[in-house]
């Protein structure tokens, strides 16, 4: 009877270690369908988090100085560099895909909902949208594999 | 009976009216943010929890916490470790975050200035749902830093956040 119990937490536990594993495979580092950036999602308190670590053209060609968050709505916050800059927010793991959270384009100041899927461990489907998932479009990330 | 009941809703109202606002302000004290080392040349994060316990420090002041009406971030300011100053950072954006709220950025420091120890940032002026966080059990100071080169120790800043509370008396 004892060794039942003990199987049976055991198989407990390996469940919710690869429940988490699998949420976390969302951490590291990838790269969107255009190549122009590379985002490493990291983990803070139980929420994911997107940040921009490196871009293909790092300086602006009208001011010859790092790229800043010239399109920000808060005028007082232009001056944030891209590089660092985090631009997916708050997402939550919830039915095997990330949800609750917020995806910033840079290039235009905008703010959308978005999820995100994985196809694979190595390809994320993201998708942003504007009130409902149907309206939106959808972006494959690749995982940039260090070497 | 109509009558009295419109008198009622007046008096409720001009009672609402006469609610007098004051605001608090609400230091953190000491914060210890850690970006881990090793840390690479561009962006590092660095983050520090802190409990708020907002209703006790209300109470002291005689407010409960259903009487907070707004919150902002007012100042922020790092000090480095005496081994390290801020030539080694090029800028510094700090968010809050916590379980129940949504990240929002609050402040940033761009460029940062060379050879200092102490550093202050611009702090945001479109700022949401501030007094969220502080209603929080916790909350998390994230400070993203971009470092101009790769170095390997921790990086260890202490913050200090200063909160502007409106409340109803």
């Amino acid at each position: 009877m004892k060794s039942i119990w003990i199987f049976f937490s055991l198989f407990i536990a390996s469940l919710t270690v690869s429940a988490q594993d699998a949420a976390d495979q969302l951490i590291g580092l990838w790269e969107p369908s255009n190549g122009k950036a590379r985002v490493k999602i990291e983990k803070i308190g139980s929420k994911y988090y997107g940040k921009i670590v490196w871009l293909r053209e790092p300086i602006d060609p009208q001011t010859q100085q790092p790229k800043v968050d010239k399109n920000n709505p808060d005028e007082s916050m232009r001056s944030v560099p891209l590089k660092g800059y985090r631009m997916l927010k708050d997402f939550v793991q919830k039915n095997g895909e990330w949800t609750d959270g917020t995806i910033y384009d840079p290039e235009s100041g905008s703010t959308y909902s978005c999820v995100i899927k994985a196809k694979d461990e190595n390809t994320l489907d993201i998708r942003g949208y504007v009130g409902v998932k149907a309206l939106g479009r959808t972006d494959v990330w690749k995982r940039v594999k260090l070497k | 009976m109509k009558a009295l009941l419109l008198n009622l809703i007046i008096c409720c109202l001009l009672l609402a009216s006469c609610a007098q606002k004051e605001e608090l302000t609400f230091t953190t004290g000491e914060v210890n943010l850690l970006a881990s080392g090793p840390l690479m040349e561009g962006s590092n994060t660095a983050q520090g929890e802190f409990q708020p316990a907002l209703e006790q420090w209300l109470k002291s002041k005689g407010v409960n916490l259903a009487d907070v009406a707004d919150a902002k971030l007012l100042k922020a300011s790092f000090s480095l470790p005496d081994s390290m100053n801020s030539s080694l950072i090029s800028e510094i954006t700090l968010h809050l975050a916590a379980e129940k709220a949504d990240m929002q950025k609050v402040g940033v420091l761009n460029p940062v200035p060379e050879a200092q120890t102490d550093l202050t940032l611009q702090i945001a002026h479109d700022q949401k749902n501030i007094a969220e966080f502080l209603r929080q059990p916790a909350m998390t100071f994230v400070a993203d830093i971009n470092v101009k080169k790769d170095t390997t120790p921790d990086l260890h800043l202490k913050g200090i956040f200063e909160f502007q509370i409106t409340v109803n008396r």
